[in-house]
């Protein structure tokens, strides 16, 4: 309310009105004129950014009529006031008021004053109020904003709303997430100001980090987005491998096993232990606690422990993680022949190397003199250092470079390579890797092979070069059903043989089979790399040295089928 | 079958079949491309029997070399759809002659890839076809029992005094070539690798030429 300093007359206006009364003066005719200015309504909502109007009303008294002019002060920066018309004369009563509000200007209701001036009479003002509102907006944020997830798990974060006059629903989605990656919004329109986000991360993702973006929708305000980091990570994790798993070692003796931690994900200390031993067998590891990858477990077996096979339990513990057990299976051993815990047995009369020593540890070489005991051989010695090696040197000579040839596979695939083709004795042939025939071997030679390892290792080579050189024979077999210019490839046991037809002799020859009962497999192959068109399969042949394949190896015949490729 | 980690290399298939009692080559691939995508054949479901499996080889060899041979081995079930991938190649090994005269000794070393867990080994063959064969071989445990698994430092023990032990056994005079070799086996075996089915294998070898005198 506002009162002139003339008339000293107050108005109360009505609730939606403010009048201002403006008395006193003489007009030019000499007349006591005087103007009177109200708005409507007296408080103008609007937003930022916005704008809006009030209608001023002007009323004369006193019979002036000039002309009356209007100025509005009062209001901050960024709010203007445009008046239409700014001069109002002869019978004009009413003027609009237009307010605009820029975006900056703060939230807040401001007064404004509203001057009405005229030549000749006072002055009328009145005031307003501008209430200034924010634009109706949200934001989001995600809390925790960084999720750490392992494949085929799942993670939970908040998507939190920031209401600014607003209070509307927003809709929630993952905008475009990786593959992989998927979301779930509980609830997924919240009305408030709050979601649970379970982020599902499946099998297959790789490792590493992914920028998810949450999304939400309204009805006015739009679009608006949060970025969650989900870092896809595997779990923390370890496994105890051992090397070797298992291995024959003589009682009175120790071994050594080689501990390898794989880790995943895991830094943490891992704590070893030998786990319910039996009587008799203890085990000590070194490191037994370590953040490291590897410790040795020396396993010493007591020399009143009976022969046998023993399994250890090597029990691992980290903070955090449940415990992984490894188990060593221990093949407890009697004192050999020999008198030594690692005995090597040659079962094959032309196999028994003609020379063999040993090393203890890293210590000098020994000879040692074979005994035999009926067709066997063997060469017995003590390693009191828990690792040594073994040499042996055969000597091949003519009569038996077709029977067996060890250095043939060493020519092209490495014996290491070829003992997993074909066994230690065996010889891969075919295509690839052809043995060497008798006709170029004028002079013996010799194939010398040291080997290192454990007192474990060795003794278990020992036990097994027994069965590796077991007897082997040579059988022949006629194929049949391979057209000329077309090949076949024919195994039996772990022989084998290329068949050209039209060059090839016909029946094959099959030497360094297995003794006893083997099994036939071959392709027949129309042309040269080409996938096979035919393969074979003749199960439980048992021929004698010398014998053939009672039928014959026939790619039409009746065992003949399409295989698969 | 996709293979992977051969970077051009001539690739080479072989297919096995591991039966009970056998263990028979059945078909070869012997085209030598770089294709690392192609097929292989095994027998058809309705010829196995219980427990048999197939062994599916892959030889890979850089072009126009011989000093580099990389294996990749699966043993698998039927014939399906398979994926190999190779591991590192090997160093050139390092030879140094220690001994001459009689018995000619020599001393190798090199690094080992940390896949190579199973065994480390050297061959040494004449080249030609009627010398001797001098072969070396340490296990992983061995290795690592003796301080280092990443490395393999051979040297041929010197045996030549003792009793018993033929002079010509020693390496034959003239060329003779050098090959470090290193291997990871899942399955079981150290010294001699025993298919099972799932098992795998990766080798590698790296040759040199060394003159005996």
């Amino acid at each position: 309310m506002t009162r002139t300093r003339r008339a000293g007359r107050a108005w109360v206006g009505a609730v939606a009105t403010l009048i201002v009364l403006a008395c006193g003066g003489e007009d030019p005719a000499g007349s006591s004129g005087s103007i009177l200015i109200s708005l409507t309504p007296t408080t103008l909502p609007v937003q930022q950014g916005g704008s809006g109007s009030l209608t001023l009303s002007l009323t004369r008294g006193g019979g002036f009529g000039g002309a009356v002019a209007l100025t509005a002060t009062g209001l901050p920066a960024g709010v203007t006031t445009t008046f239409t018309p700014a001069q109002m004369t002869g019978t004009t009563v009413s003027s609009t008021v237009g307010v605009t509000v820029g975006a900056a200007v703060a939230p807040g209701i401001y007064t404004g004053t509203v001057s009405a001036t005229a030549t000749g009479i006072d002055p009328a003002t009145t005031t307003y109020q501008v209430s200034v509102t924010a634009v109706p907006e949200y934001a989001l944020t995600v809390v925790p904003a960084t999720l750490t997830i392992s494949p085929g798990a799942s993670g939970e974060a908040s998507v939190n709303i920031q209401r600014t006059n607003f209070t509307g629903a927003v809709t929630f989605a993952l905008a475009t997430p990786p593959p992989g990656v998927t979301g779930v919004f509980d609830p997924a329109q919240p009305a408030g100001n709050m979601s649970t986000l379970t982020v599902s991360i499946a099998a297959n993702v790789a490792p590493g980090s992914y920028p998810v973006t949450v999304q939400g929708t309204a009805t006015g305000p739009g679009v608006r987005t949060a970025t969650l980091s989900v870092t896809v990570a595997l779990p923390p994790s370890y496994a105890i491998n051992l090397s070797p798993a298992a291995f024959a070692v003589q009682r009175g003796t120790s071994a050594v096993v080689n501990v390898m931690l794989a880790r995943s994900n895991f830094t943490g200390q891992v704590t070893l232990a030998l786990e319910n031993a039996p009587p008799g067998i203890t085990g000590t590891l070194v490191p037994a606690s370590t953040t490291g990858n590897t410790s040795v477990f020396t396993i010493d077996v007591g020399v009143g422990v009976a022969p046998g096979v023993y399994q250890l339990s090597l029990r691992g513990t980290a903070s955090g993680l449940t415990d992984r057990v490894a188990f060593v299976q221990l093949t407890v051993t009697s004192t050999p022949p020999g008198g030594g815990n690692v005995e090597y047995q040659f079962c094959d009369p032309s196999l028994v190397p003609v020379f063999f020593a040993y090393q203890d540890g890293v210590g000098a070489w020994q000879p040692v003199t074979g005994f035999t005991s009926g067709a066997t051989t063997t060469f017995a010695f003590n390693l009191t250092q828990g690792r040594g090696g073994v040499m042996s040197v055969f000597r091949t000579t003519v009569a038996n470079a077709l029977a067996v040839d060890p250095a043939a596979p060493v020519r092209r695939l490495g014996p290491r390579v070829s003992a997993v083709r074909g066994g230690r004795s065996g010889v891969v042939s075919g295509p690839r890797a052809t043995p060497i025939g008798a006709a170029s071997l004028l002079t013996d030679v010799y194939l010398t092979e040291v080997l290192y390892g454990t007192t474990g290792e060795l003794a278990q080579d020992g036990i097994d070069y027994c069965a590796l050189t077991q007897p082997t024979k040579t059988v022949r077999g006629t194929v049949a059903g391979v057209p000329f210019g077309q090949y076949a490839i024919v195994s039996l046991g772990s022989s084998a043989r290329l068949f050209v037809s039209g060059s090839s002799s016909n029946p094959l020859t099959f030497a360094g089979v297995p003794s006893g009962r083997v099994d036939l497999v071959g392709s027949r192959i129309a042309t040269t790399g080409a996938a096979p068109d035919k393969a074979i399969v003749l199960r439980d042949l048992d021929i004698p040295d010398g014998g053939s394949i009672p039928a014959s190896i026939d790619f039409n015949g009746p065992a003949s089928r399409r295989p698969r490729r | 079958l996709t293979i992977s980690g051969v970077s051009g290399d001539e690739l080479e298939v072989f297919s096995e079949v591991v039966t009970a009692n056998s263990h028979g080559l059945l078909w070869v691939d012997l085209t030598g491309t770089s294709a690392t995508t192609r097929p292989w054949a095994g027998l058809a479901p309705g010829a196995m029997s219980s427990g048999d499996f197939h062994g599916i080889s892959v030889l890979a060899t850089p072009p126009s070399t011989t000093d580099q041979l990389r294996v990749a081995l699966e043993f698998v079930g039927p014939v399906a759809d398979q994926t190999v991938t190779f591991g590192p190649t090997l160093g050139v090994p390092t030879v140094a002659q220690l001994a001459t005269g009689d018995y000619p000794r020599f001393r190798f070393q090199g690094a080992l890839p940390p896949a190579y867990d199973k065994s480390a080994s050297i061959d040494v063959l004449s080249s030609a076809d009627t010398g001797n064969a001098f072969t070396i071989l340490a296990t992983g445990a061995y290795l690592a029992a003796s301080g280092n698994p990443l490395a393999y430092d051979f040297t041929m023990p010197d045996v030549s005094g003792m009793v018993g032990f033929p002079l010509a056994a020693r390496l034959s005079a003239g060329t003779n070539v050098v090959s470090g070799g290193a291997i990871a086996f899942t399955g079981t075996g150290v010294f001699d690798l025993r298919p099972s089915l799932g098992s795998e294998l990766r080798a590698a070898t790296r040759s040199i030429t060394i003159e005996v005198p």
